[in-house]
């Protein structure tokens, strides 16, 4: 731990906001594709005892929408001096709060903030009812031209209004990010987007129509739908598709789902029957007349193949060369 | 490959920016190509604002490709009593990046038809001047026909069908040079053969000091006075774009992009998004008892003239697996069975020169489209699917899926196809249609009251604003554009170097 870190480590929140108020730009290059370790602070003991004291936040470059992203890293909290550890999550790294990292210009915020850059949860892919959209953190670099060493405070912006936290944090530069979630997509077209991308039961409902109509994992020997990663799709179909394409693709998965509830001898939604059943009538569906279904069934068709040949193994089995 | 094209990537643009440069041009796709390699080669100082970014690597699927490089991942839809969807490229060097690389002529008979419409166009857009910039435009981008020996079976087959049934066709000629028929235009090229915009005319640009400015989503044109002084953006890192223009801006950003520029800049007065006319396709799924492996050999190298003077122009189509794959027939167990065999499927289209006119609006900047289909239109439709049946039991075809409700779903002999025309449906939302070559939005003309542009390319009521693209143009083609795009914009440019006191002589040369 270098003099500098321990120094603000111990600041008051007053000196903090100083710092930050007179921090230096950062260039979002240098901090891209690099994770950091965050330490809280200018919080009570009881707070942090009660929260956490380390976490991980990163920033990571969507290659489809060209925007800087990150999340944080839920930390076991070994200490503020210990190696992180990310706590895990069905053995993954458990993420939480989504952001996009934006220029301060133009962003309303306290003043005297406005000094580089912003974290924007408002902008990431969070559920709609989290209360973090609401919440912005101004970055800083505490030495100029040093990305190594960043300091950042949230603020809570609503209504227009912006509300100071005496929330404070530290970021020291650790590794190279290692680990993408798939949430980490943030939808390209602001709002829009965000609230109209299918929400994780949506997917897997939408999952299961793409796994009958694509029937694959039988005979054919194709590897069946649920055997492949489907992460990256849903994070290129969230970021890149416009305001109207959720709300359409979730109508549509609705209608698809509890349409088996009024077929005869079903009676129950898409879900809620065996595989066998839901292929079977998945393959019904492709016969039938009415052109909202077929219109239905066939976008959902595309998407399923989109997806299922996003695995490589697919395609090498079929023939891609 | 193109990494040394663009000047500034918006990317990395996370404070204000300002510029200024004699042109401006919003697109860089074939139109905002050509202009500003025009302009530069005349001398001016160029700047090209392009939404999208350079084509960095090779996608791997056709869903990569659609994510990196098509506007809105490739979902864009015109909305009306059937959704369809279109395609636009959003990269450095536009939908030439992404499309077949087909190249047509403009037909003297739709030019004919132009002049028809608004008399004065015989003037303004020469048939012969059109057919000079054409000339010089093909020689830069290498256009030829499509060389036997990357054809590959789905493009022989159609050839076979085509000469079977008596119809006028022929390989299709294409802007590329040392093509090694790897099919996968449609995700640009995975060996650099595209002559592409990036490739050709933005470098040639570049190389006489045009800048590119990539990443940045211009909102507005700046007036002062009733002249065009600027624009104004964002780029993708969320900063401010204001670039002022010494002499004009150019709005290339295609037929649907550019209404909405227009509308979002108060140019709201006359037929500004309307007359969206375009080329719907149809396409039929065929099964051979050989592999014809679709996604093999020029993605787009054959095609059937004959039925041009009906509206109708067919090709062979080639795509990434997952878009064949969506083609072909069946849901569940059944399409897992198809799908193991998907190296016998081929894919054919038909490009309809449709009648109906939509309307391009703008919602909060994104466009909003609207078309529907007239009865003649869906007549053609009908007949195209029923040529496109017909062609692939002529090439040998075992079996051949339609598509459409009330047709049986597999067809196996002629009389059968012979239905698909005379009793296959008459509603639009029977059909699953895809829409290319968007035009008409920003019509040419002398009337304010009809028109949008000027027969000098001006706006009517905002000098030094000139609109290069396919919105300038009275109607579809019937033929692939991007050709007649270019020549078109080549025009435009000489207009605009002339009016700004320029030389034109060097805009002349390839």
């Amino acid at each position: 731990m270098t003099a500098l870190v321990d120094q603000i480590r111990k600041a008051s929140t007053h000196e903090l906001r100083e710092r930050i108020a007179g921090g230096h730009p950062v260039a979002p290059g240098a901090i891209e594709g690099w994770a950091y370790r965050g330490t809280a602070l200018g919080l009570p003991r009881v707070v942090e005892k009660l929260t956490w004291k380390t976490f991980q936040k990163t920033f990571w470059r969507d290659p489809s929408t060209g925007r800087l992203l990150g999340w944080n890293v839920r930390l076991h909290q070994d200490g503020p001096d210990a190696p992180s550890r990310p706590k895990l999550k069905r053995g993954l790294p458990h993420t939480v709060w989504h952001y996009e990292v934006v220029p301060a210009a133009g962003v309303p915020m306290p003043p005297g903030f406005d000094r580089g850059l912003v974290i924007d949860y408002g902008r990431g892919n969070n559920p709609p009812w989290d209360t973090i959209r609401f919440a912005r953190d101004p970055l800083v670099a505490v030495e100029r031209d040093n990305p190594d060493l960043l300091l950042g405070v949230s603020y809570v912006s609503l209504g227009g209004r912006c509300l100071e936290t005496p929330t404070y944090f530290l970021l020291e530069r650790e590794h190279r990010i290692d680990y993408v979630p798939p949430e980490a997509g943030v939808p390209g077209a602001g709002v829009a987007t965000q609230t109209g991308a299918l929400l994780a039961f949506e997917r897997r409902w939408a999952e299961l129509l793409f796994d009958a109509l694509l029937g694959t994992g039988g005979d054919e020997g194709l590897p069946p739908f649920e055997a492949i990663d489907r992460a990256a799709f849903w994070q290129r179909l969230a970021a890149g598709t416009p305001p109207y394409f959720g709300p359409g693709l979730r109508a549509t998965v609705y209608a698809l789902t509890f349409l088996p509830v009024t077929t005869p001898g079903l009676r129950r939604p898409l879900f809620a029957l065996p595989r066998d059943a839901r292929r079977a009538f998945v393959e019904r569906l492709g016969d039938d007349e009415r052109h909202t279904v077929r219109q239905m069934l066939s976008t959902l068709k595309i998407l399923a193949c989109f997806a299922y040949f996003e695995d490589p193994q697919v395609r090498v089995r079929l023939g891609t060369p | 490959m193109t990494a040394r094209l663009v000047h500034t990537d918006g990317r990395e643009v996370t404070s204000r920016l300002t510029a200024e440069a004699d042109v401006v041009v919003v697109g860089s796709g074939p139109a905002g190509a050509a202009v500003a390699r025009a302009c530069a080669l005349a001398g001016a100082d160029v700047l090209v604002l392009e939404e999208g970014h350079e084509a960095a690597g090779f996608p791997a699927s056709g869903f990569q490709a659609m994510a990196a490089l098509y506007r809105d991942l490739g979902t864009s839809v015109a909305f009306g009593p059937l959704v369809i969807p279109f395609l636009q490229g959003r990269a450095v060097g536009g939908t030439s990046v992404v499309n077949g690389a087909i190249c047509w002529n403009l037909p003297r008979d739709v030019h004919e038809a132009w002049v028809r419409s608004e008399p004065r166009l015989a003037d303004a857009l020469p048939f012969e001047a059109l057919a000079r910039a054409e000339a010089l435009i093909e020689a830069r981008l290498g256009v030829a026909p499509t060389a036997p020996s990357v054809a590959g079976p789905k493009n022989e087959l159609l050839a076979k069908g085509a000469a079977s049934l008596g119809l006028e066709h022929r390989p299709i000629r294409r802007n590329v040079a040392g093509c090694a028929g790897s099919g996968r235009c449609l995700q640009g090229c995975p060996n650099g053969a595209k002559l592409s915009m990036d490739r050709t005319f933005l470098p040639d640009a570049v190389a006489r000091g045009a800048r590119i400015v990539s990443g940045v989503t211009v909102r507005r044109v700046l007036l002062d006075r009733g002249r065009a002084v600027g624009v104004t953006g964002r780029s993708a890192a969320g900063a401010e774009v204001r670039v002022r223009a010494r002499r004009a801006v150019v709005l290339a950003a295609s037929a649907i992009q550019t209404p909405v520029l227009l509308r979002e800049s108060g140019l709201t007065r006359g037929p500004v998004g309307d007359g969206l006319m375009a080329h719907p396709g149809v396409s039929v799924t065929g099964l051979f008892d050989a592999p014809v492996n679709n996604h093999l050999g020029a993605t787009q190298g054959h095609e059937v003239t004959g039925l041009r003077h009906e509206g109708i122009k067919v090709e062979a189509l080639g795509f990434d697996l997952s878009i064949l794959a969506s083609r072909v027939p069946g849901a569940g167990a059944t399409f897992a069975r198809n799908l193991a065999r998907l190296s016998h499927y081929a894919v054919w289209g038909a490009a309809l020169r449709a009648q109906a006119r939509g309307t391009v609006r703008s919602l909060g900047g994104r466009p909003v489209v609207r078309y529907a289909l007239t009865a003649d239109d869906v007549r053609k439709a009908r007949r195209a699917t029923r040529v496109l049946v017909d062609l692939f039991l002529a090439a040998g075809a075992r079996e051949v899926y339609p598509g459409l409700p009330g047709v049986p779903s597999a067809l196996r002999d002629p009389a059968a196809a012979a239905a698909v025309e005379s009793s296959g449906p008459l509603d639009a939302r029977a059909y699953a249609m895809s829409m290319t070559h968007l035009f008409g939005t920003a019509r040419m003309g002398a009337d304010p009251r009809t028109s949008v542009v000027g027969l000098d390319f001006q706006h009517h009521d905002a000098r030094r604003l000139y609109v290069a693209d396919s919105s300038v143009f009275p109607s579809n083609t019937g033929v692939n554009p991007q050709i007649p795009i270019m020549a078109v914009a080549h025009l435009c440019a000489e207009q605009l170097v002339q009016a700004a006191g320029e030389s034109t002589q060097a805009t002349a040369g390839p």
